[in-house]
């Protein structure tokens, strides 16, 4: 007997695409994964579902792309956006060498009409400008073009709940510790952090999308698996100081950006081989400095905005050695390990979160044959949880007497979900207050989240509704969020004065490294709620050290 | 020039405010200037002394003890400073106790029967409860905040909340109140939780402790609050009731009095995270003492340039939203607070005095001001060791002049208090208003006598 016909390793966007597709497909499915859903990589990257233009020199992965953006406008245009992008050149002949310039606008024009984006343009400095007034005046042309980005913890997420809602198990907080690839059941051994239990389940095949994690994973299992393993850096920024996307090119040639994101900017990414464990990396003073010098060239006022922090993350690519990153092919490989004599367990290298469905549907097919199962792929037919007709925010806010920009921000996460969420508000009108107010995010989209999205901790919180992530970086709503949490999950009054604890935690490892300017301040008054007035600093509860703060 | 005058007091939090206050009562003629709030008016209004010694995670019982010990292992400290009579002499604890303890006693006279009237004693910590649940060493507390007899083992005790308040959750409040129980283990067995319904203007969500404490300020808020916490009184056998600080701003005292009146309960206030009232209570009736010794608030002027002729300080510019203006003084007093109130800034080339780039030191008095401020706090956000970069700032001297690092003062009428001092880190030690007091008090009784020597 075994319990699942698959069991998926890792909750980032393969992981949750991968449940999707194969619950969706009828397939027994299991998802463990050792953290929160979207809880590593994939919460780190900048969230753009590229066309591929970056990779013009990948013809079939520009294609794979363009088509993935068209899908997601189909199944979650409800977490997506639109942001148009300006790249400046310094130099005309920049544009047209080597003939790049065609290839890649004839490329990216494929499926405009499909994507709903206009063709790439070429702007003179004037009308660059009337765009975006904080560009350096000083360049030949700017190339204009759009693309999309989707809110990747939200996607996820839907993922994941989509998977459950077709039948999927969906376990977080469980840490694969061993596979044993008997036959014909494989043995997944985890360690339930929520219970502290070790518990097993047995299934007939292994899907690894443990991401930088996935060799460890695979060797649990006695396999081998070479990734080569890449850390990125961004650098936030306190609100949207762009009106669109800049890529330019940075101190060492490589392309950055500075793109606007939800209610905030990122700056990124720098790419540097790394072998240091992917759970203890923050980002350096060496890569913000090169980022901020880098887009100090073309938005000359860059170092005004306030930082609010920096995340790094670890990019599994494919393992092609000898070149640089940006030469590393952007797309993915499946590994069937039956090759290595491990039947049962396959695993990715490479990808993309733009690819994530795409990875999905290919190793289904791959579980499918390998089942004997005929099964059709419909993950990119069938809509995501709250992808449905249009929200009147308008209307929602004057029924409810909210501001129209926190329902906004509402339905950006949540699409026809939104009006259930408020519903909640009508025996509750005192959760109609905001908890986060940077965000915004009121306290009845926190119950409906904590009610219906599996949440253990604060953390868990500001990957489902964005709490804590504007400029006061939990200042002002850990302790009322912990207070919510502690009240719907029934908590302790130890795990709840924890969470607060565990929460500032997580925000410091992004707040320290680029610490300047008005986030001095911010972290003045920080101490001064949980140190100087709630005492937190002194106490003696069984706080765990991170590992970031182990590694030190 | 605009205005002459004996003294410039820069900042308007308690360090400026109490040395402005001591400077005019001594006849000084004072101008305040006044960019905004700073860190005294986002407090809790709770005056920390000292709760914990640098590094401890035992707390002190007797704030009198900590200054015994700080003066004995903190020589930079600025309470140590308090107890050497000139340079290079060791800090005599009596001395700094004796100082301290005059400052304390100067507030508790000048805020008796104002908004901001305090309870306390320098020989005795308490622990003051939070919104959260916990608590933390504390010396002087806004009556509306003191019991005169702490809920013992047979109380019950009420946490209210209020609803569309959503900085206080009473149900996790009490969770953790009896997790900590801060009241030891002679503190009441039972603690229960409730919510009350009073708006003053029907809205249930979103609410403030200010409007509401503005609304309890007003007969109809008052008797609101009244019926209300007096119905879950009878229906819990509660004794004591511990509420956010809404109990009016300008008259909760009386407003409390009459709650207990009418309710049979004891009706105390939590401390709580800014904007709170009580909070502003503090600065309200700290700048009604400084107004009250004819001190010239400037509120809303920023100063932007200190200029130095020789070892003085002679004019000062200041800039508001519609006028600059030049003042002459013959001695200045800067209390422009830490990171929070602008008085030190960073950038990623390190941490500077904003107004005269005036020379940076640590907690150790080791020049800080070129190292890169993530340089300066630890990997742990909340820990009894605090972060280094909130214990720098200026080096001074025993008279509280700036000092250079060669320990001569910067200017001979130029002093300096409160939280822009170097030596102390406010939040772990749980000593912010206390130095900033302290150190007001001997920076504007310094800068008194310095104005009078001269004149
Ligand atoms: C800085 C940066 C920017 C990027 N920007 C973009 C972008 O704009 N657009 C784009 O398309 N892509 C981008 N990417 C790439 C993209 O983020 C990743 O390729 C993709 O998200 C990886 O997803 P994943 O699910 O494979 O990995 P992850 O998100 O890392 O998920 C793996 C999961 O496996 C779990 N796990 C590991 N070991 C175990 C175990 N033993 N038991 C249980 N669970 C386990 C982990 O906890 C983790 O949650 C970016 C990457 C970086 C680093
Ligand atoms: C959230 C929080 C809670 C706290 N709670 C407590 C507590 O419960 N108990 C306790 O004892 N301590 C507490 N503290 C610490 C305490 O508030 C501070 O240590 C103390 O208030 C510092 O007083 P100060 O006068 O030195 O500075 P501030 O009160 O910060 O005042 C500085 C003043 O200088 C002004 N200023 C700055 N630059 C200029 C300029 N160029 N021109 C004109 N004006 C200028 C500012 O506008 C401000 O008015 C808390 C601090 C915080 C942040």
């Amino acid at each position: 007997m075994t319990d699942y016909d698959v069991i998926v390793i890792g909750g980032g966007s393969t992981g949750t695409a991968v449940a999707r597709d194969c619950a969706l497909r009828g397939l027994k499915t299991l998802l463990l994964e050792r953290d929160d859903i979207a809880s590593a990589t994939v919460g780190t990257c900048a969230g753009m579902i590229s066309s591929g233009f970056k990779y013009y020199d990948e013809p079939d992965i520009m294609d794979m792309c363009s088509q993935e953006v068209v899908y997601f406008r189909r199944i979650a245009r409800h977490i997506i956006m639109k942001d148009p992008i300006l790249m400046p050149f310094s130099e005309l002949e920049e544009l047209t060498r080597g003939g790049e310039a065609s290839s890649f606008t004839d490329e990216y024009a494929k499926r405009a009409k499909e994507r709903g984006v206009p063709p790439v343009m070429f702007l003179s400095p004037e009308q660059s400008l009337s765009i975006e007034p904080s560009l350096n005046p000083d360049m030949a042309a700017c190339l204009y073009y759009e693309e999309y980005f989707i809110d990747p913890f939200r996607l996820c997420l839907l993922q994941a709940i989509d998977a459950k809602q077709h039948g999927a198990t969906i376990k977080t907080y469980c840490e694969v510790t061993g596979i044993e690839a008997t036959k014909p059941a494989k043995r997944v051994t985890f360690y339930n952090r929520a219970t502290r239990q070790v518990e097993c389940a047995d299934g007939k095949l292994i899907v690894n999308a443990g991401g930088p994690w996935a060799g460890k994973v695979a060797a649990m299992a006695g396999a081998p698996l070479d990734l080569r393993l890449n850390k990125g850096a961004h650098v936030i920024l306190d609100r949207r100081i762009v009106n669109v996307g800049i890529s330019s090119k940075a101190a060492d040639g490589r392309w950055i950006y500075l793109y606007p994101h939800e209610n905030t900017t990122l700056l990124g990414t720098t790419a540097l081989d790394t072998w240091e464990d992917p759970d203890v990396i923050v980002a350096s003073h060496d890569e913000i400095e090169y980022l901020l010098k880098s887009m100090e060239w073309v938005v000359p006022s860059i170092r005004q905005a306030r930082i609010i922090r920096t995340m790094e993350g670890v990019r599994p690519l494919v393992p092609e050695w000898k070149r640089s990153e940006d030469k590393v092919t952007r797309g993915y490989r499946i590994i069937d390990h039956e090759k290595d004599g491990v039947d049962g367990l396959i695993s990715f290298t490479g990808g993309k979160l733009v690819m994530c469905r795409h990875m999905a549907e290919a190793v289904t097919n791959l579980v499918s044959k390998k089942l004997g199962r005929e099964t059709v792929c419909r993950t990119h037919l069938d809509s995501l949880p709250g992808n449905g007709a249009d929200v009147d925010v308008l209307a929602l806010a004057a029924e409810y007497g909210l501001s129209q920009h926190a329902v906004e921000r509402l339905r950006a996460r949540r699409g026809t979900e939104t009006s259930a969420v408020l519903a909640l508000t009508k025996e509750h009108p005192e959760w109609k207050s905001t908890i986060c107010t940077c965000e915004p995010v009121i306290e009845a989209e926190l119950r409906y989240a904590i009610r219906n999205e599996f949440p253990q901790t604060i953390g868990d919180l500001r990957r489902r509704v964005r709490l804590g992530t504007g400029p006061c970086q939990g200042t002002f709503c850990t302790f009322k969020a912990a207070a919510v949490l502690a009240e719907e999950l029934d908590l302790s009054g130890e795990q709840y004065q924890l969470e607060m604890i565990d929460f500032l935690a997580e925000r410091w490892k992004g707040k320290r490294p680029p610490m300047r300017g008005g986030q001095l301040g911010q972290e003045e008054l920080t101490q001064g709620l949980y140190a100087c007035v709630a005492n937190l600093d002194h106490t003696d509860l069984p706080y765990e050290l991170k590992p970031w703060e182990e590694a030190a | 020039m605009d205005i002459e005058t004996d003294l410039v007091v820069i900042g308007g939090g308690m360090a400026g405010l109490v040395a402005g206050s001591v400077a005019a009562e001594a006849g000084l003629d004072v101008v305040l200037l006044r960019k905004g709030h700073g860190a005294t008016a986002q407090s809790s209004g709770a005056i920390d002394i000292i709760g914990y010694v640098p590094g401890a995670t035992a707390y002190l019982m007797n704030p009198v003890e900590g200054l015994h010990a700080l003066s004995a292992m903190c020589p930079f400290h600025p309470y140590s400073a308090l107890g050497r009579s000139q340079e290079g002499v060791p800090s005599d604890p009596g001395r700094v106790v004796s100082r301290v303890h005059s400052s304390v006693q100067w507030l508790k006279d000048k805020s008796s029967g104002s908004c901001g009237a305090l309870k306390g004693d320098l020989e005795e910590n308490i622990q003051a409860v939070s919104l959260l649940g916990t608590s933390k060493p504390t010396c002087l507390i806004q009556e509306t905040m003191w019991n005169d007899t702490p809920p013992s083992h047979d109380s019950v005790i009420l946490f209210a909340g209020l609803r569309g308040l959503p900085d206080f959750n009473p149900s996790s409040a009490v969770k953790a109140f009896m997790a900590n129980r801060p009241y030891g283990e002679e503190g009441p067995r039972k603690a229960v939780s409730c919510i009350l319904d009073v708006s003053s203007s029907g809205k249930p969500f979103n609410l403030s402790q200010i409007e509401i404490a503005q609304f309890v300020d007003h007969d109809a808020g008052l008797s609101a609050l009244a019926n209300s916490i007096g119905g879950q009184v009878l229906k819990t056998g509660a004794d004591y009731v511990a509420v956010p600080p809404i109990l009016g701003v300008e008259r909760a005292r009386e407003n409390r009095r009459q709650l207990e009146e009418m309710t049979g309960a004891t009706v105390f206030e939590l401390t709580a995270f800014p904007p709170s009232v009580p909070g502003l209570r503090l600065q309200t009736s700290l700048e009604a003492v400084f107004r009250k010794a004819d001190g010239r608030l400037l509120a809303g002027h920023e100063a932007t340039e200190v200029r130095q002729a020789g070892d003085l300080v002679q004019v000062i510019a200041a800039r508001a939203p519609r006028r600059t203006i030049e003042i002459r003084s013959t001695a200045v007093v800067l209390a422009s607070g830490k990171f929070l109130a602008g008085g030190l800034v960073g950038d990623e080339r390190g941490v500077r005095e904003s107004l005269m780039g005036l020379p940076i030191v640590d907690s150790d008095l080791i020049p800080t001001g070129d190292s890169r401020p993530q340089r300066l706090t630890g990997v742990i956000p909340l820990s009894p060791e605090g972060h280094p970069l909130f214990g720098v700032g200026l080096a001074f001297d025993s008279s509280f002049h700036p000092v250079a690092a060669d320990g001569s003062p910067i200017a001979q009428n130029l002093f300096a208090a409160g939280s822009v001092l170097a030596g102390y880190n406010y939040a772990v030690e749980k000593s912010g208003l206390g130095v900033a007091l302290a150190t007001g008090f001997a920076a504007g009784a310094n800068a008194a006598a310095y104005v009078k020597g001269v004149q």
